[in-house]
């Protein structure tokens, strides 16, 4: 199965399940939880039921297209769903199926796999689902976001569509895989790697950044306190950006390191606080008496 | 028999934790029964990644009567002389609406009493079991708790299903938006649907035809006996992991155990690396030859047993372990490649320990090895070690923890060390070295070897030492159950490596230098107002505790070990030497002379300050003869003390007991005049002083038959 092809039938499957099927966030996220339909929708009573892919950034992950498994820039599909169904366990493995995916062919185990976000003030508690021996899934019950305690409880699948188009594909190299049948991995993801590795590493603007970094942090700071949650949030992700790259760059000692996460933390945390703040004086518009089961 | 079941099924609980939480369930069940007077036969509780299970085995159909006395008032006041009952007697029958001739007399350690006596009778036990089971689930203890959809109950996973029977009968209760009934679940994987079990006693059968083995142990059993035939086919080493199998065990509701392969060009890697993958990272066991190299093979245990596409599920696993021996393969070489350019890979790293964190606060692992280096010197210089060991020990922690960096312990930490000691060899240090190097984390887990080489063993317990102390900076102190750095194994483990080696060298000055260096690293002069003020004895203290932890194992006495640490030595040696000696003559009348002598001496000049002792101010003989005696033995303890020779201090100060009882037989200490009972006093504190030196023995509780 070709890569678009995973996808489409995901987003298929998800839908059918009730979830609206988002699209990437514009700006960069080192993974699709911290697209604000992940990060802001999970607080608060509402319910919210959705399905994106995310472009996922991780600098320091940069091979320069020389790995086979690992890149700067790699797909993840992401669900939530809140408040998570009692029978999650056994949607998520119906979903497997539309990529081909039988669970009576296959050794599949939830193996434990507690997942903390630190610059979001996130965590939770789930499983890493393996596949014959792979991960190819985060599945994680949210306990917390932004520092508060979540309640409805979200569920939350990561999916990673390289690994699952690997075992779909039997490639052992990711840039062998076809993300359609005239088009390769390699074809449009090679040079993405090569550049941004060579930047990331080498090129990236310290002072730049550095600078950039104290800008976005004072501009969000700002925007809450003109009660501006969402633009806030979109500050507040430059800076875990800016910080992934200083982070990469070798830019940043061990010791200032913890104080970068704090502060990204604590922007994280007041964009929540706020949000939350807003959505109850909306009178949490998504509350339409009783959710769409 | 009557049987009672309960099943708690659940999203899949890490395997880690269900041994402990079956263990728990199964006393606390055995507690409510005995607290309810619930009788049965037998009670097991069993888990497997998707349920924990109660099954009560004959259990009694009705809850025993609860016989209940309350106290009244005395037999000796209760009645008037003519045998009317006195008003107290009258109230308190009423108070316990009890008939005044159904009072009982009983006995009691303070004379006869009026008894009422209640009984209560038993409940049927269907009646009693909903309260058992939510009192079970509610109040099991749990490593970590969560929270899931919009419930507010707490477990370590989401709870799915509840099933509660008693014969065939269901035992309702509810759980939040849980009910209880006699549904449940078979195999995931193979038996998704739902299925209804009609007897509690037919419930194991009928899961096992659903691919589910509910007992631990079974599916130990046959993980190994699996294990064992596939390594017998392929000729070899009958040995299961150990701490693997208990891992996977609960990983699986049925096991099947498969073989694969890798390719032998792996083989050349470090034998510890391909188990690390293998083990670790993968959950595979290996397979061994007789002389414990590796064969290419790799066994797989998966949940189940879907035999036509086993070969896919084999193909699976082996592409997965190809592509992470790759990945290894790949680190071993570029950092091979460094050494074949005669380029050195540790030394190259050491700049690069700037880049990672020791401790918050407490700056890098850089900081660490410039600390490891001066503390593992001082000790090696205490010991008297020769120049070259020296030399080996500097060389050594100046590169101990330069593996950290390498792209392979990046990947794989747990061969922090190996690989240390691998590139060590690569780089062409000297053996030794690489030893040292490879011996500074021993032992790693409980039950680990400790290092052989007298180096190894400094640089392990400095080591320790040094994260102790940074901990205790951070005030990060093992407290109960948390001791998330596992402090107190590393305590234990450098009063081990000092007990095996016999290192003698002064803690206090060690802990102290350690101390300054951690808080005077000038790097981190503003975090130093984020750490808590500790001193040595802090550090000592705890490490006693540890000590004396072990030495109650090894079978001392709990009055000697306190009575020695009370005087707060030096040196783990020391104590062990003084303990020994105290516990040789423990039985023995002069030891008894000596402990009543001393206690009667330290009694009496309890708040004393005053030392200085007027020989003009004597007045009897017995005073004299005690004050001779006295300096006699004081000059012999302290060059007895200076060599640790405590049994031969035992036997100068047994020389002191006859002129101590003369003393006390002869003379009055309280006298009137001040200046003589100063004297006297000044005396006996001295004296106290001089059994002060060993150990504090009125700390020692001599048994009631010992004193003569």
């Amino acid at each position: 199965m070709f890569i678009q092809d995973i996808i489409f039938n995901l987003e298929r499957y998800w839908s059918k399940k009730g979830c609206i099927i988002l699209t990437p966030y514009g700006t960069e996220v080192g993974a699709g939880t911290m697209n604000p339909a992940t990060f802001l929708r999970v607080l608060g009573p509402e319910p919210w039921r959705t399905a994106y892919v995310e472009p996922s950034r991780r600098p320091a992950d940069g091979r320069y297209g020389d790995n086979p498994n690992r890149v700067q820039l790699h797909y993840q599909f992401q669900v939530i769903i809140k408040p998570s169904p009692d029978d999650i366990q056994d949607i998520y493995l119906k979903s497997l199926e539309k990529i081909g995916i039988y669970r009576k062919e296959h050794d599949i185990r939830f193996m434990e796999g507690d997942w903390e976000a630190p610059t979001l003030g996130a965590w939770g508690l789930g499983w890493e689902v393996v596949l014959d021996g792979l991960e190819i899934t985060q599945f994680t019950y949210f306990q917390q976001a932004g520092g508060i305690d979540l309640n409805p409880i979200p569920v939350e699948i990561t999916y990673g569509i390289e690994r699952l188009a690997m075992i779909a594909q039997q490639k052992d190299n990711i840039y062998e895989l076809f993300w359609s049948k005239d088009i390769t991995y390699r074809e449009i993801q090679h040079q993405i790697e090569v550049e941004q590795s060579k930047y990331n590493f080498e090129m990236a603007n310290i002072k730049m950044l550095l600078s950039l970094f104290n800008m976005f942090e004072k501009e969000a700071q700002n925007l809450i306190t003109k009660n501006l949650s969402i633009p806030a949030y979109d500050y507040t992700l430059k800076c875990s950006h800016t910080f992934n790259l200083l982070d990469a760059r070798g830019a940043i000692s061990v010791t200032e390191r913890t104080g970068y996460i704090t502060r990204v933390r604590e922007l994280a945390k007041q964009c929540a606080q706020l949000y939350i703040k807003q959505r109850e004086e909306l009178g949490y518009p998504l509350i339409k008496g009783g959710n769409n089961e | 028999m009557n049987n009672f079941i309960l099943e708690i099924g659940t999203e899949e609980i890490p395997s880690l934790y269900i041994d402990n939480i079956v263990e728990s369930l199964e006393k606390d069940t055995k507690k409510i029964l005995e607290q309810l007077h619930v009788d049965c036969h037998n009670i097991y509780a069993l888990g497997t990644p998707r349920r924990l299970v109660v099954f009560i085995e004959g259990i009694s159909s009705q809850q025993e009567d609860i016989v209940h006395k309350i106290k009244g008032p005395s037999l000796a006041v209760a009645f008037e002389k003519d045998g009317k009952p006195q008003n107290a007697v009258i109230k308190f029958a009423q108070a316990n609406q009890v008939k005044i001739e159904d009072l009982l007399v009983e006995k009691t350690n303070k004379g006869q009493y009026i008894f009422a006596q209640k009984i209560i009778k038993g409940k049927r036990i269907e009646l009693l079991l909903p309260e058992i089971c939510l009192n079970l689930i509610t109040n099991i203890s749990l490593p970590k708790s969560m929270r899931w959809g919009t419930t507010s109950l707490r477990f370590i996973r989401p709870i799915r299903w509840l099933l509660a029977l008693y014969n065939n009968q269901i035992i309702s209760f509810q759980l939040h938006n849980l009910t209880s009934g006699r549904k449940t679940y078979g195999h995931r994987l193979l038996s998704p649907g739902m299925v209804k079990i009609p007897n509690a006693s037919e419930y194991f059968n009928i899961l096992k035809e659903r691919f589910v083995i509910c007992d631990a142990e079974i599916r130990k059993k046959e993980i190994t006996s699996q294990i064992k035939n596939i390594i017998k086919n392929n000729n070899g080493k009958e040995y299961v992991e150990p701490s693997l199998l208990e891992e996977v065990k609960n990983l699986v509701e049925y096991p099947k155990v498969l073989l694969g392969k890798f390719d032998e060009k792996y083989l050349d890697l470090p034998k510890e690396v391909l188990t690390a993958v293998m083990i670790k990272h993968q959950k595979y066991f290996p397979i061994y030859n007789n002389d414990d190299s590796l064969l290419p093979f790799f066994l797989v245990v998966i949940n189940g047993n879907q035999n036509q596409y086993i070969e896919n599920i084999i193909r699976g696993n082996e592409r997965v372990l190809k592509a992470r021996l790759e990945d290894a393969k790949f680190f071993f070489q570029e950092d091979q490649k460094i050494a074949k350019l005669g380029l050195k890979p540790l030394e190259g790293n050491i700049e690069k320990l700037k880049n990672i964190i020791f401790q918050e606060n407490l700056g890098t692992i850089y900081d660490k090895v410039e600390r490891l280096i001066t503390l593992s010197q001082k000790i090696g210089e205490d010991l008297r070690l020769n120049e070259n060991s020296l030399q080996i020990l500097k060389r050594a922690a100046q590169i101990c923890k330069s593996d950290l960096v390498s792209e392979m312990v990046k990947e794989f930490p747990e061969l922090q060390g190996i690989m240390g000691r691998e590139y060590a060899l690569l780089q062409g240090e000297a053996p030794a070295v690489a030893t040292t190097i490879f011996e500074h984390y021993l032992p790693r887990f409980s039950g680990d070897n400790f290092p052989k080489t007298i180096t190894g063993s400094i640089l392990s317990i400095v080591d320790k030492l040094d994260n102790i102390i940074a901990c205790f900076l951070n005030n990060i102190i093992p407290d109960g159950s948390q001791d998330p750095y596992a402090l107190r194994r590393q305590a234990l483990g450098i009063i081990n490596i000092v007990l095996l080696h016999n290192l003698e060298f002064s803690l206090s000055k060690i802990i102290n230098l350690n101390i300054n260096l951690l808080r005077n690293n000038k790097n981190l002069a503003e975090q130093k107002v984020f750490l808590k003020r500790i001193d040595t004895q802090d550090i000592k203290y705890f490490i006693f505790q540890r000590f004396r932890f072990l030495l109650l194992e090894r079978g001392f006495k709990y009055d000697i070990i306190d009575a020695v640490l009370a005087i707060n030595p030096d040196s783990i040696l020391d104590i062990l030497a003084r303990i020994k000696a105290i516990q040789n003559i423990y039985h023995t009348s002069s030891f008894t002379r000596i402990i009543t002598a001393a206690t009667r001496a330290f009694n009496l000049s309890r708040n004393i300050t005053e030392l200085s002792i007027d020989n003009n101010l004597f007045q009897e003989q017995e005073e004299v003869t005690l004050y001779l005696s006295y300096l006699k033995v004081r000059e012999n303890v302290t060059t007895l003390i200076a060599k640790h020779d405590y049994i031969t201090i035992f036997t100068n100060l047994a020389q002191l007991n006859k002129p101590i009882d003369n003393f006390f037989d002869k003379v009055l200490v309280m006298v009137k005049e001040e200046r003589v009972r100063h004297n006297r006093l000044a005396l006996l504190k001295s004296i106290a002083n001089l059994y002060n030196t060993v150990a504090d023995l009125t700390k020692i509780a001599l048994s009631k038959g010992g004193a003569n």
